[in-house]
């Protein structure tokens, strides 16, 4: 059975990037393009959520803190995905509960080993 | 400015987003062309063209070894056999007159003796009976084995025949075969050669396509970046404080967004290349042209032909020695059943010498003479025994020699067997190679269509130069700004820098600020390196 990660991303390229990544590998991807629309889609199964931090409507942070609050998706991994790289943002998103940290540009094998990891 | 630089961000992702539809089906391309080429290389050819024409080769030589030879040898030791027991069998005939001798002897002395001598007379007509018995058996014996004389050697004469036959149309054959088998081992070379080229360009496409995902990301990077930069000067309550180091971002902004422009439209031409190059990789692997496959299988299967006609030869040949393996075979068996009674009738013979020698004593001295008849039989029938034994003996060697040209001629005609499997081999190939043309029309034809393909996107991408343009006006305009600054006011205080420096998000940004304002890392500290390193340093796993 494949498994389904949620990848957020106000940019339309990143999220095409992304699922192009994603579905080669053979991973099924849902979409949202804020922190709002994507706790809104974890009412199906999700395997994994990759989300940028600097959204409208609910950032990264945010949707990380909605994940770990929620009951049923509370151990699903965030790995956050962002062109961020100040030291006291990612502490905020690893206390808030994140995964894992890639900074963008990304190569595709970096995304999917992290993911395979991940997953394991 | 503010209104060109947000057009500019919405066209350029338009133009990005185009590229990265593509992606799949390019990568789906690449791959489908690696697939196709790795069905050719599999498929084909190479190793089992080279392994079918091998064992037609070693069909062949084994026909020229001509088993003729071992053949020759079998047939001489039955001829050799054969003689032996007629010169043995000839010495019975001597033997078989002096027991008739004998008996004529025992038979005047039991008449001399008279009553004495009863009984003397029946040992007598047995004696001369079981002679003639021992002559008849031996004339059977004879008889049967110049027989089989004359059929091994109609044998011999049918198998140097043959060979001649054989000897005339080999050359040919081999050298035809030695032919192919030189043609199969380039093609072999070529294919393997382009097999790896095949795979080498597969990964180069691959890796340039990753490529792509990366460079395709610098949209967003590039968005964002000029975000700040909008915001800055919005934001700033002295434009004159900001406008020398958001020129410098601009420029930073500009100089790394022309660079993924430039990446990417590398990536498209290299993609484009490598499909190209891979479907004339894909050809190579073939090692021949349509026409030069045709005329090469033609003479593979009529050389096959060929030998499968030989082997008919040399089927018919053993087909009719195995005919007259079955008659030697009954020809030593009826041998063998008659050297029995030979020597049944010489157990026979020596119990009437010794029952006339017991009683050649107990007539007295009057018996000697019956005693040295008695004698003489018992050591003619012990001479006796001894041929017949000498007979089975010789005829045991003439059975070991049968049974070897019966287990050859079995295994002549697996050969034929196999000869007709590997044509069949060879048809199968011939098919599979014809399938293999196919596949490489295919993949010419996707990597052309690819081509086309990438080289459109490529001509849609463009050098983005209104980006470009957009960004350059906007330099000048803050170049201007800048330079009207620089003859009033003191520059921008700490808390400007402080408040700048803030809105920041990545590294390359504070890089350009830092440099320009020649301030430390501060509370910004760029994220330590990725513990995680297998993954890169841009990576970090909690």
């Amino acid at each position: 059975m494949h498994k389904t990660i949620l990848a957020v991303d106000d940019s339309a390229s990143i999220r095409q990037v992304v699922a192009f990544t994603l579905r080669s590998a053979g991973y099924d991807v849902i979409e949202a393009t804020n922190g709002r629309e994507a706790l809104e889609k974890l009412n199906r199964p999700v395997h994994l959520v990759l989300t940028d931090l600097n959204m409208p409507v609910l950032d990264g942070i945010g949707l990380v803190k909605g994940i770990r609050a929620s009951t049923a998706y509370k151990y699903v991994p965030v790995v956050v995905l962002t062109t961020e790289s100040q030291a006291a943002k990612k502490l905020e998103a690893r206390s808030a509960g994140a995964t894992g940290w890639i900074v963008k540009p990304f190569r595709p094998e970096q995304l999917l080993a992290v993911v395979k990891k991940v997953l394991a | 400015m503010d209104r060109n630089l947000a057009e500019v961000i919405r066209t350029s992702e338009r133009d990005f987003l185009k590229v990265g539809a593509g992606l799949g089906a390019v990568l789906e391309t690449v791959e489908e062309i690696a697939r196709q080429a790795h069905a050719i290389t599999g498929s084909a050819s190479g190793e089992r063209m080279a392994g079918a024409a091998d064992a037609l080769r070693e069909v062949l030589v084994y026909a020229r070894e001509m088993r003729s030879a071992e053949v020759s040898a079998e047939l001489d030791t039955i001829l050799s056999g054969t003689d032996s027991i007629r010169r043995r069998l000839e010495g019975l005939q001597g033997i078989v007159r002096r027991f008739r001798v004998l008996g004529v002897l025992m038979q005047i002395e039991s008449a001399r003796l008279q009553a004495a001598g009863e009984g003397f007379g029946s040992l007598a007509g047995e004696v001369k009976s079981l002679g003639g018995e021992i002559g008849e058996q031996s004339e059977n014996i004879l008889a049967v084995s110049g027989r089989m004389r004359t059929r091994v050697t109609r044998t011999l004469q049918q198998v140097f025949a043959a060979e001649e036959s054989r000897m005339a149309r080999l050359p040919a054959l081999i050298g035809g075969i030695d032919s192919g088998l030189q043609s199969l081992r380039e093609q072999r070379e070529k294919s393997s050669n382009a097999s790896e080229e095949l795979a080498a360009r597969y990964r180069n496409a691959s890796r340039r396509v990753s490529d792509l995902v990366a460079s395709l990301q610098y949209q967003d990077i590039t968005r964002q970046q000029l975000e700040h930069v909008r915001e800055a000067l919005a934001q700033a309550a002295d434009i004159d404080s900001v406008v020398e180091l958001e020129r410098a971002q601009l420029r930073s902004t500009a100089a790394g967004f022309q660079s993924s422009v430039r990446q990417i439209r590398e990536s498209l031409s290299s993609i484009a290349q490598d499909a190209s190059t891979m479907a004339q990789e894909a050809q190579d692997l073939l090692g021949m042209t349509r026409k030069g496959e045709e005329s090469f299988f033609a003479e593979m299967e009529a050389g096959i032909s060929e030998v499968l006609l030989l082997l008919a030869d040399c089927s018919a040949a053993d087909e009719s020695r195995s005919a007259g393996l079955a008659e030697l075979d009954e020809a030593v068996a009826q041998m063998n059943g008659l050297a029995h009674t030979i020597q049944a009738v010489t157990i026979r013979m020596q119990r009437i010498a010794l029952n006339a020698a017991i009683r050649a004593i107990q007539i007295g001295t009057r018996g000697d003479a019956l005693a040295t008849v008695a004698g003489a039989i018992q050591h003619l029938a012990g001479d006796t025994g001894e041929i017949a034994d000498d007979v089975s003996r010789g005829l045991a060697g003439v059975v070991g020699a049968v049974r070897e040209m019966a287990a050859r001629s079995r295994a002549a005609s697996e050969r034929f067997t196999g000869a007709e499997a590997l044509k069949q081999s060879v048809q199968a190939l011939h098919s599979a190679q014809q399938a293999n043309f196919s596949r490489v029309e295919q993949v010419t034809g996707m990597a052309d269509r690819l081509a086309r393909d990438l080289e459109q996107a490529c001509l849609g991408f463009g050098e983005q130069r209104a980006f470009a343009a957009v960004l350059e006006n906007c330099v000048r305009t803050l170049d201007h700004v800048a330079g009207e600054r620089r003859t009033g006011s003191n520059g921008p205080g700490r808390e400007d820098l402080e408040a700048l420096r803030s809105r920041y998000t990545m590294q390359a940004e504070r890089e350009v600020h830092n440099a320009l304002t020649g301030s430390e890392a501060g509370d910004a500290a760029p994220a330590a390196a990725a513990e995680d390193s297998e993954f890169g340093v841009n990576v970090e796993m909690f």
